[in-house]
């Protein structure tokens, strides 16, 4: 494609040939224009179909990442470098997509240079991280091939899956735990501290042995018996009246509220709190998030979620994202939710998601275990009423109402209200939900 | 060493067509003092930074006493000098631009300035010789009037000096900015090279055999940065 330079450069021969012919008559002049003119252009064609050819598979990226924190803010320093495996050097421009809930403090997050098998580029920058963020995801780099005058040019998405868990995600949660149990006298549920479970675990069987469990949960006799076939088992516990509390969040762009994103930072500020909750009380978490933007593996826990760092990783990929899910997850779900299970749906309707959560509470009822319906109250995030915004208000809550009560029955309804998710409980005392 | 050597040689090569014309024009008219001062205060402003404070004085000083003299004894003559003397440094302020150019840009337009601009003042001046008329009158005469134009006739020398001057810019170009791809683009500069020569020889010709060769020659340039257009920008943004 053409650059901005090779745009300018041919308007710039242009204006120039057709001044020195028709203005004024000089055909000394004209032909030097002519020259230029054809030149160039023929050089970009040439050039743009070379550029066409190559393979922009051997480019290479690495990328380290350190957080540290400075005056109770989080940082991560950046570094992303850049090379060719093989072939001749490649003039390029990295232009490195920014993660969601980063900006930019120091540096710049591109860079231009000539890259070959000797000769690397360096991209050193330091990102800010907002503070309900326990946990950045690095996607795509753009990559831009020049050609040799830089008159055009061929982007390149390249992939790079590097994450970071940010420390101070876990400081948070510590704090809201004890603000939670200021602010909730009687939960629902069983996520309270009169625990409606035990710790007594219970041998339900046997499993491959997978990353993540004690090494004092291998079945070391049943490895014996077939230590030839070389797979390790574990034994499988359940806890004798575990509640498996399942949260579903749906990440449509319906949750984008607020000048500054106030729903989002409130939906992870209550999820961090039933997690504590649950934590307490010796629960499993599990994480469904309706997010078209991640990978299966990536939207939903495998396993219980016990872990604060792995929490922060899940709530840090609840960002509003366009186009409505696959519903593939709502199959998984139907296999997984049993009657000793509890779901929590964060969302807000209208969404493109409805269906997916529709079939999840339809999941629900069918086998009979409890859900929460969390919505947010949209009159506490929108400011500055009046007009239009009013009457789109108050249609949004017809539409709230409307779906409300035909999908209901049998479950508990949450409003979430701006700064007010710390009180839940009194919000759920209001709604005459317990 | 000896690249750079090279590279020196092509942008001298460059800058010899606009400085040849400028010679020739300064060469033709009268060097009264206060045209040198109007040069010279014009080409002091890419004095190093250390010299910076000669400047203000070298514009201000001429400006304002020719401003004063023509106030105080109606004489407009030093002031018209002076105009002309600023107009007869704007070729040599492009050659300068050549020299300082940081991209292709920059190198191409300060190019194409430097040759217009010395050949039009060059154009002037042997008409100045003609009527014995000062510059800058001239050349608002040239403007106002545009027969003035076709009476001049450039010497065929100027033909072989502005192609091998272009010649010599477009591969000081291609050796400065073109540090990478260079193994795999090697032949373009070669195929360009010769196509716009090629397209140039045929305009010539056509002109030796027909009135009108700048029909002819709009159309091929036209036709060609119309296809760079469509090719290489509007049909590639609108596929990406």
């Amino acid at each position: 494609m053409l650059s901005k330079e090779g745009v300018l450069l041919l308007i710039s021969l242009t204006t120039w040939t057709i001044l020195l012919s028709s203005l004024l008559y000089q055909p000394f002049l004209f032909l030097v224009s002519i020259f230029l003119q054809i030149y160039y252009s023929v050089y970009i064609l040439l050039a743009s179909k070379r550029l066409k050819t190559l393979y922009t598979t051997d480019i290479k990226i690495e990328r380290t990442l350190e957080p540290f924190s400075k005056d109770g803010k989080n940082f991560v320093r950046t570094k992303l470098q850049l090379w060719v495996d093989k072939g001749g050097p490649l003039h390029v421009k990295v232009i490195d997509n920014l993660p969601y809930g980063t900006e930019l403090a120091e540096g710049l997050n591109k860079a231009e240079g000539v890259i070959s098998p000797k000769q690397g580029l360096t991209l050193s920058y330091v990102l800010s991280v907002d503070n309900s963020i326990g946990y950045i995801k690095f996607a795509k780099v753009d990559v831009q091939v020049h050609d040799a005058l830089k008159l055009c040019f061929l982007t390149k998405r390249i992939e790079d899956r590097s994450e970071v868990a940010i420390p101070i995600g876990e400081q948070l949660i510590a704090s809201s735990h004890s603000r939670f149990r200021t602010f909730w006298p009687r939960p629902p549920f069983g996520l309270g501290y009169r625990g409606l479970v035990g710790h007594d675990d219970e041998f339900v069987g046997v499993k491959p042995y997978e990353e993540g469990d004690r090494l004092r949960d291998v079945h070391w006799l049943r490895y014996a018996r077939q230590v030839d076939e070389g797979e390790i088992i574990a034994k499988k516990y359940s806890k004798k009246g575990e509640v498996a509390i399942h949260i579903v969040v749906d990440c449509s762009s319906a949750i984008n509220v607020g000048p500054a994103g106030e729903l989002l930072v409130d939906i992870a500020q209550f999820i961090r709190r039933l997690c504590l909750a649950a934590e307490e009380e010796g629960n499993m978490i599990y994480f469904w998030l309706l997010n078209p933007a991640l990978l299966l593996e990536e939207k939903i826990s495998p396993r219980g979620v016990h872990s604060r760092t792995i929490i922060e990783q899940y709530i840090a990929r609840i960002f509003p994202t366009h186009g409505g899910d696959s519903g593939e997850i709502a199959e998984i779900f139907e296999q997984r939710v049993r009657q000793a299970s509890m779901a929590v749906f964060i969302f807000n309707p209208p969404s493109e998601n409805m269906w997916i959560i529709e079939r999840m509470i339809d999941a629900c009822k069918k086998v009979g275990a409890g859900y929460v319906l969390c919505l947010p109250d949209m009159y506490s995030y929108v400011s500055g009423r009046g007009g239009e915004v009013e009457m789109l208000l108050r249609l949004d809550k017809m539409l709230k109402e409307k779906w409300l009560s035909g999908h209901s029955d049998g479950g508990w309804i949450i409003e979430l209200r701006k700064g007010y998710t710390s009180d839940i409980a009194r919000e759920t005392v209001r709604r005459g939900i317990v | 060493m000896k690249v750079r050597l090279i590279n020196m040689a092509l942008l001298g090569a460059t800058m010899l067509t606009p400085l040849i014309i400028s010679a020739d024009y300064m060469a033709r008219i009268v060097l009264t003092p206060f045209l040198m001062l109007g040069l010279l205060s014009l080409l002091s402003t890419y004095l190093p930074p250390r010299y910076q404070f000669a400047v203000i004085p070298l514009i201000y000083a001429p400006a304002i006493t020719s401003l004063a003299i023509l106030v105080l004894d109606k004489q407009p003559e030093y002031l018209i000098d002076l105009a002309s003397g600023y107009l007869v440094s704007l070729p040599l302020i492009a050659a300068v631009g050549i020299l300082r150019s940081q991209n292709l840009r920059a190198l191409l337009s300060t190019y194409i300035a430097s040759l217009t601009s010395s050949y039009f003042l060059w154009a002037i001046a042997v008409q100045a010789g003609a009527s014995k008329e000062r510059l800058f009158l001239v050349m608002i005469n040239l403007f106002l009037n545009r027969q003035g134009w076709g009476e001049i006739s450039p010497p065929q020398y100027f033909a072989g000096l502005a192609a091998f001057s272009s010649i010599a810019m477009v591969t000081y170009a291609w050796r400065e900015y073109g540090s990478a791809l260079r193994h795999d683009l090697g032949e373009a500069f070669i195929v360009t090279a010769t196509l716009a020569s090629l397209a140039v020889a045929l305009v010539v010709a056509y002109s030796l055999f027909f009135s009108d060769s700048v029909a002819l020659g709009l159309l091929i340039t036209g036709a060609i940065s119309f296809y760079t257009l469509l090719r290489a920008g509007v049909l590639e943004k609108w596929r990406g």
